[in-house]
């Protein structure tokens, strides 16, 4: 793992119109977050989710022999062989052609064969709607060539949008000078959200703390 | 498992997609496919075993069990109008979906074998062959679909599993041999009943063997293993004795270890050890 930390200027990323992008996508760095939450509770407030729900989390893994505690901001990712989408009964999940899946509110029936299908646990049911919801990298403000709510919001820069498809994007460099690489790789989805420092035990010892109906209270918001 | 977890601070996961709605209702496509393989198969090798009042009585309790299965597909979707989206909207890679047209060709298919059964006295209890042949193709595709809606869902690699087919149609056939007597009059085949009990088994023998190092990681495992062993195979041989009462008790039981079974896998496929391990 290269130990290079020399940050991109931040005038350089993530201002070009998602429309442009071949395959819209994001580098987060691990060495540089810090857990805060900022990125999770950001995407909360931008997309109003409600209570016990997320589309970002970020989780906290411990190395095995307990020396080192690592944070890791799980999202949608944006797969190229996403299999959320074949798997959902009404095709309510469909793919934009910078490469982001967006879910249709109105054709989703809430059968939730997506959230069962996502190995990165990245897509929930809205509780009050029925309806999936996941990261989109924020479709709303890419519109208006905004970033992600969660890559403003980080105080570290440790989450960088730009546009994976273009060898010539200052976050593609970075992820190549960096080795960036997928979480799950061999889930084989072909994720659009790379990881730099990412290291083995990150994976091998990463485990959620699964949540029931009757234990949504206890959530950190 | 540190202290970070047990605070539920931390490392969330979303709770279950698949709850018991969901393995209620794989029971009861069992139970309707199980019954008219059971009463068809006969009819379509011409085997003295195969009537067509039994049949007809088998699509009676096959669609009574694809009733109580819609009401648990719409309990779980909390919304009968959702639950019509499946109808209408098509995904040809989705089991799911390709499954909801299965259950209406099913549902067809049995509603005909109604109609064309003749009354308890009529002359010919012969249904033909096109019939019998037209529901055992539906029966195996009912059966083996709820299996292949959780192989799709590859974020769950306790169900990537070729042998998920095999048992649920093996178990889905054990439950029609077994309330096939009791519910549509059809002669007991006990010989027939243990090999398929018997395949069943070692079915799932092989599935645990295979993908024991994930059901490890599941700590309840091995309680839902014992009551689904207990409920489909022990109890009903020790039941089978000479006692009046005891069949019936005992295909009652087959019917709470196929749900067992189901709920049992889907409740191993989900649980956060296996899941991100």
């Amino acid at each position: 793992m290269s130990s290079n930390l020399e940050p991109i200027p931040w005038g350089q990323v993530g201002k070009r119109p998602p429309s442009e992008m071949k395959q819209a996508g994001m580098v987060i760095d691990l060495r540089r977050c810090i857990g805060c939450h900022s990125c999770s509770i950001s995407c909360k407030t931008e997309h109003e989710v409600p209570l016990g729900s997320f589309r970002t989390r970020v989780h906290y893994v411990e190395k095995p022999d307990s020396t080192q505690l690592a944070f890791v901001p799980m999202l949608c990712m944006q797969c190229k062989d996403a299999p959320c989408m074949p798997a959902c009964p009404t095709s309510a999940l469909s793919r934009l052609k910078d490469g982001r899946i967006v879910v249709e509110e109105e054709a989703c029936n809430g059968t939730k064969a997506c959230v069962a299908a996502c190995p990165y646990d990245a897509i929930a049911i809205h509780p009050q709607t029925n309806k999936a919801m996941k990261c989109d990298f924020c479709e709303g403000r890419a519109a208006v060539g905004m970033e992600p709510a969660c890559v403003e919001s980080c105080p570290t820069t440790a989450l960088r949008f730009g546009d994976l498809g273009d060898e010539s994007d200052p976050v593609t460099q970075y992820a190549k000078h960096h080795d960036a690489k997928a979480y799950k790789a061999d889930a084989g989805t072909d994720p659009s959200v790379l990881y730099i420092g990412h290291d083995e035990w990150m994976e091998s010892a990463a485990r959620g703390v699964q949540l029931g109906d009757d234990e949504a209270g206890i959530v950190y918001e | 498992m540190s202290n970070w977890e047990h605070t539920g601070l931390l490392a969330l996961t979303s709770a279950p997609p698949f709850g018991w709605w969901i393995a209620a209702y794989f029971a009861l496509a069992a139970m309707a496919s199980g019954l008219i393989l059971r009463a068809s198969l006969p009819c379509l090798i011409g085997s003295d075993g195969g009537s067509a009042v039994g049949l007809g009585k088998a699509c009676l309790w096959a669609l009574v069990a694809l009733g109580f299965g819609g009401f648990c597909l719409v309990a779980d979707l909390a919304s009968p109008k959702d639950f019509l989206l499946t109808l209408t909207h098509f995904n040809p890679n989705s089991w799911i979906s390709i499954g909801s047209r299965i259950l209406c060709v099913f549902a067809a298919l049995c509603l005909a074998g109604l109609a064309f059964s003749p009354g308890k006295d009529s002359p010919s209890d012969k249904p033909g062959r096109v019939l019998p042949l037209l529901l055992i193709n539906a029966a195996l595709a009912l059966a083996i679909y709820p299996a292949l809606v959780l192989m799709q869902a590859t974020g769950r690699p306790l169900w990537d599993s070729a042998l998920l087919p095999a048992i649920f149609l093996a178990s889905a056939f054990h439950l029609g041999v077994s309330l096939g007597p009791l519910l549509c009059g059809l002669s007991p085949v006990k010989g027939i009943g243990r090999v398929i009990a018997g395949i069943e088994l070692a079915l799932v023998a092989a599935f645990v063997a295979t993908k024991s190092e994930l059901l490890l990681a599941e700590g309840t495992w091995l309680i839902w293993a014992a009551a689904y062993i207990a409920c489909s195979f022990v109890l009903p041989a020790f039941m089978s004795g000479s006692d009046e009462r005891r069949p019936s008790a005992s295909a009652w039981l087959v019917l709470v270890g196929t749900f067992i079974l189901r709920f049992w896998l889907l409740e191993a496929g989900q649980s956060s050890d296996a899941f991100l391990s």
